[in-house]
């Protein structure tokens, strides 16, 4: 199905003066960069200039070898560079139907319209959406637009994937079975594949290596467990010190392991993902009285100290983060070795299905 | 150039209209400076000649503003049978206000000028015309008024008379756009007042004195119109020694 | 059901102006119809040179229509997703038919287009053509005076269409005639309908620059609004009934473009 097969990847310096934008990207092909960034980093503005829409100010965009843009002789347009590409606000094309839209790019290359219906078919099938097909967009929820919006990129046989927020606005059960689809189809996908997001749950399951943007800047690059582990600014530690296990739920328990976690959840069962903030994670001296059903006792294994706040990595049975204050690790005396009681609220655990 | 654009303006349409009405009443009533005013509606044809008597007679009445409402003669007609405050009718055919002199709508009218009717043709006559007869060469743009104004009611006498088979490639509802087809040289003749000749960019072919070319300028005082009194001295004028020489000086016989 | 109180926000004393506007733009219409010869209508309306001029003017009106779209369409397009030098200049120069008095615009393309202008001179040597007086000349004049319509309707349209749909478009390997095509053009596609019909209405009623360019002949170019004035010279009720049939043609236009052009709610 795939016309071309792809040989390299796409490497960029991006520099877009109007965002005050200035990031280098090296995207493998058969790989998934995540790029994450709060609001406002500039993850659109470099996603727009990679597709062609934005011609970079400074910089170049090279696609398996090939010149794309190079801020001043070469700029391949948008039609020629064979990105699929999902906008943030998807753009789907209002008059025509789902089939339409998905058949959009293969008609615009010359195939019939039949046998881009058909074609088009097939990809709402494998997207789960077949029964959408004769639906103008704008009748459609936030998940299934986006599922079309994903099959019309698909459809065109793109030699890249540029996807935009594709798990945005979708609400909880529909994110679910949408990012199940996305990661089936970007396993399977050969070439180069972007993923902006600010979730960083979404990173972490669907991408293979994360790219940090903030203020236009790369802050970071690495693994998904490079950057969580190892934050290197607040917007990240914030996000990326969420510990993130991924675990078996059974009627209000998940089990990581050998350890099993109460949880307010108990509809959620089979493969989830369970998410803790580190200011959920309380520490005690003596045993806590008391509701908390997770209670347990663990040792210190290192102390962060970030500006207010203090970042404590506690050891087995959990690998989990804690954030206390500066005078909580005076009066509770918590130094790396130090045997302190954990207790985290049910209610403070995120479950959420895999 | 800047005289046919004024032309073309004078062949604006003016659709008779109440609107119209409120409009000449709205003139009449703009002597805000304590004049009196004194309206007089005259045929297109009479623009310039009418422009200068109406300055000679205030020269002579300082208490006294004219003001001219120049049209086709059946639309002014018009506006005077739909209520528009008109004191004196310069008419530019008797036809035209038969009714008038028939229904006592004029106090008193008289016949105050002649003209007549001439080949009007673009300067130079490119097209070579030398006769009445040249107007049926189907080579030709030739145009004429409307069968509804005077002048083309006129011109289809002649016509007749002469038994000359015009096909006119416009019958214009104004002889002024008439003339200003003429000038910008669209029309390769057409028939005109001879009055229009000396003041426009045309040359003239005259027609022959054998045919019925002459026309006759009507003039009255509406009955129960505003100012019947100034506009019986206005028309008095119009006949003096001064108003006859003028009108003669604009090509107008008498 | 019990009107909802709100509070006044616009002064007393303007509703009574806005009525004084409503009678002005009323009382001409009810002049017009209570003056309508009913019962002589038929006759008026069926007599030979009526029916020419409404053939005339059924002629000139679609074929001004088309000319718009085949000129204005483009310059609507290109107005819009083209940024050029002098391309303000361009924007008021469209608008220029709209303001201008159409008499002036008929004597302007007389002396462009006439036998003696500067385009239609050489036009007349090399084929013989004369535009003045001709048919063809009335459906020049309507559409100078009517391609504003068009221009102004569709590139507002376009101006308020996210660029961004079609640059989607272009990813998907779309070349720009695709986008024209399939994404742009269907987009406006109701803002094009209801601009021809303006464009239309406004042909059908020209009269200025018709009159002065074209001339006024009885089956060439007299069309319908020159079928009244010439008929308000000696058959007022023929007048009245003529005005009458555009007045419905007028409110007809409106009906079709309620709620795109003028807001119902």
């Amino acid at each position: 199905m795939v016309a071309d097969v792809v040989t390299g990847g796409l490497e960029a310096r991006v520099v877009v003066e109007r965002a005050a934008l200035d990031v280098a990207l090296e995207l493998p092909p058969g790989r998934t960069v995540a790029l994450l960034g709060p609001n406002g980093a500039g993850k659109s503005t470099i996603l727009e200039a990679l597709a062609g829409v934005l011609p970079l100010d400074e910089g170049r965009i090279v696609f398996d070898g090939v010149v794309f843009d190079d801020a001043h002789r070469v700029f391949v347009p948008p039609a020629e560079r064979r990105f699929g590409v999902v906008f943030q606000d998807l753009l789907l094309f209002d008059h025509l139907d789902v089939v339409e839209n998905v058949a959009f790019g293969l008609r615009a290359r010359g195939m019939g319209r039949t046998a881009a219906r058909r074609r088009a078919e097939a990809w709402l099938e494998r997207l789960e959406v077949l029964a959408l097909a004769r639906r103008r967009p704008t009748e459609l929820s936030g998940g299934e637009a986006r599922r079309i919006a994903l099959a019309r990129a698909l459809a065109a046989e793109p030699r890249a994937l540029l996807l935009d927020e594709p798990l945005g606005a979708v609400d909880v059960t529909g994110r679910i079975g949408l990012r199940r689809v996305l990661a089936d189809h970007l396993a399977a996908f050969p070439g180069p594949r972007l993923l902006i997001t600010h979730d960083v749950t979404d990173a972490y399951l669907l991408g293979d290596l994360v790219v940090v943007v903030e203020g236009g800047r790369v802050v970071q690059r690495g693994t998904p467990d490079d950057i969580r582990l190892r934050p290197r600014t607040r917007f990240v530690a914030d996000l990326a010190a969420v510990d993130l296990f991924e675990g078996e739920a059974h009627a209000g328990t998940v089990r990581l392991g050998d350890f099993e976690l109460t949880v307010a959840d108990t509809a959620a069962s089979g493969a989830v993902v369970v998410r803790i903030h580190p200011r959920a994670v309380a520490l005690h001296a003596e045993r806590p009285a008391g509701s908390p059903r997770n209670v347990w006792r663990t040792t210190i294994d290192r102390v962060e100290a970030q500006g207010d706040r203090v970042r404590l990595r506690l050891g087995a049975p959990l690998a989990l983060t804690a954030e206390v204050t500066p005078a909580a690790v005076a009066t509770l005396g918590l130094r790396p070795g130090a045997a302190v009681w954990v207790a985290v609220k049910a209610t403070e655990i995120d479950v959420e299905a895999r | 150039m800047s005289r046919s654009w004024r032309r073309a303006r004078t062949a604006r349409p003016r659709l008779r209209s109440p609107g119209i009405v409120v409009l000449v009443a709205l003139l009449a009533a703009c002597g805000g400076d304590g004049r009196t005013t004194l309206t007089v509606s005259a045929a297109a044809s009479l623009a310039d000649a009418f422009g200068e008597i109406e300055t000679a007679f205030e020269a002579r009445h300082p208490d006294v503003d004219v003001i001219l409402n120049l049209g086709g003669s059946a639309t002014l007609r018009e506006q005077i049978l739909a209520g528009a405050p008109v004191s004196v009718f310069a008419s530019a055919d008797l036809e035209t206000v038969s009714d008038f002199v028939e229904e006592g709508r004029f106090e008193r009218w008289v016949v105050f000028a002649s003209n007549r009717l001439t080949i009007g043709v673009p300067a130079g006559n490119p097209a070579g015309i030398t006769s009445l007869r040249d107007l049926a060469r189907p080579d030709l743009a030739v145009g004429l008024c409307a069968p509804e104004v005077p002048c083309g009611r006129v011109a289809r006498r002649v016509l007749d008379a002469a038994g000359v088979d015009v096909r006119p490639v416009t019958e214009e509802l104004d002889v002024r756009a008439l003339v200003t087809k003429l000038e910008a040289g669209e029309l390769d003749a057409g028939l005109v007042y001879r009055t229009d000749v000396p003041a426009a960019a045309i040359d003239e072919v005259p027609l022959p004195t054998g045919l019925p070319a002459d026309t006759e300028y009507v003039i009255g005082v509406i009955s129960g119109g505003p100012e019947s009194e100034l506009a019986g001295r206005f028309v008095r004028f119009v006949r003096s020694r001064d108003g006859e020489r003028i009108l003669e000086r604009h090509g107008f016989g008498r | 059901m019990r009107r909802r109180p709100r509070p006044l926000t616009v002064p007393r004393v303007l509703h009574l102006a806005a009525g004084l506007a409503v009678g002005y733009l009323l009382v001409p219409l009810v002049g017009l119809v209570g003056n309508v010869p009913w019962r002589e209508l038929p006759r008026l309306l069926g007599d030979p040179l009526v029916l020419d001029a409404m053939r005339l003017s059924a002629i000139t009106s679609i074929g001004a229509t088309v000319l718009a779209a085949v000129l204005g369409l483009p310059l609507a397009v290109v107005l819009a997703r083209s940024s050029f030098p002098g391309r303000r200049l361009v924007r008021g120069l469209v608008l220029l038919p709209l303001v201008l008095p159409p008499v002036v615009g008929g004597a302007a393309l007389l002396f462009a287009l006439g036998r003696g202008g500067i385009l239609g001179a050489p036009l007349y040597r090399a084929t013989g053509l004369v535009l003045p007086f001709s048919t063809a000349g009335a459906v020049l004049a309507a559409t100078f005076v009517s391609l504003p319509f068009l221009v102004v309707t569709v590139e507002a349209a376009l101006a308020g269409l996210d660029p961004r749909r079609e640059l989607a478009a272009a990813t998907l390997g779309a070349g720009s005639w695709t986008i024209l095509r399939r994404v742009t053009l269907p987009a406006v596609a109701p803002s094009v309908a209801s601009g021809l019909l303006l464009t239309w209405a406004r042909a059908l009623g020209e009269f200025g620059a018709t009159i002065t360019f074209a001339g006024n002949l009885p089956g060439r170019t007299r069309t319908l609004p020159l079928a009244v004035f010439v008929a308000l010279e000696h058959d007022r009720p023929k007048a009245v009934a003529l005005g009458l049939l555009l007045v419905v043609v007028a409110l007809g236009v409106l009906v079709a473009l309620r709620g795109r052009w003028w807001r119902t709610s």
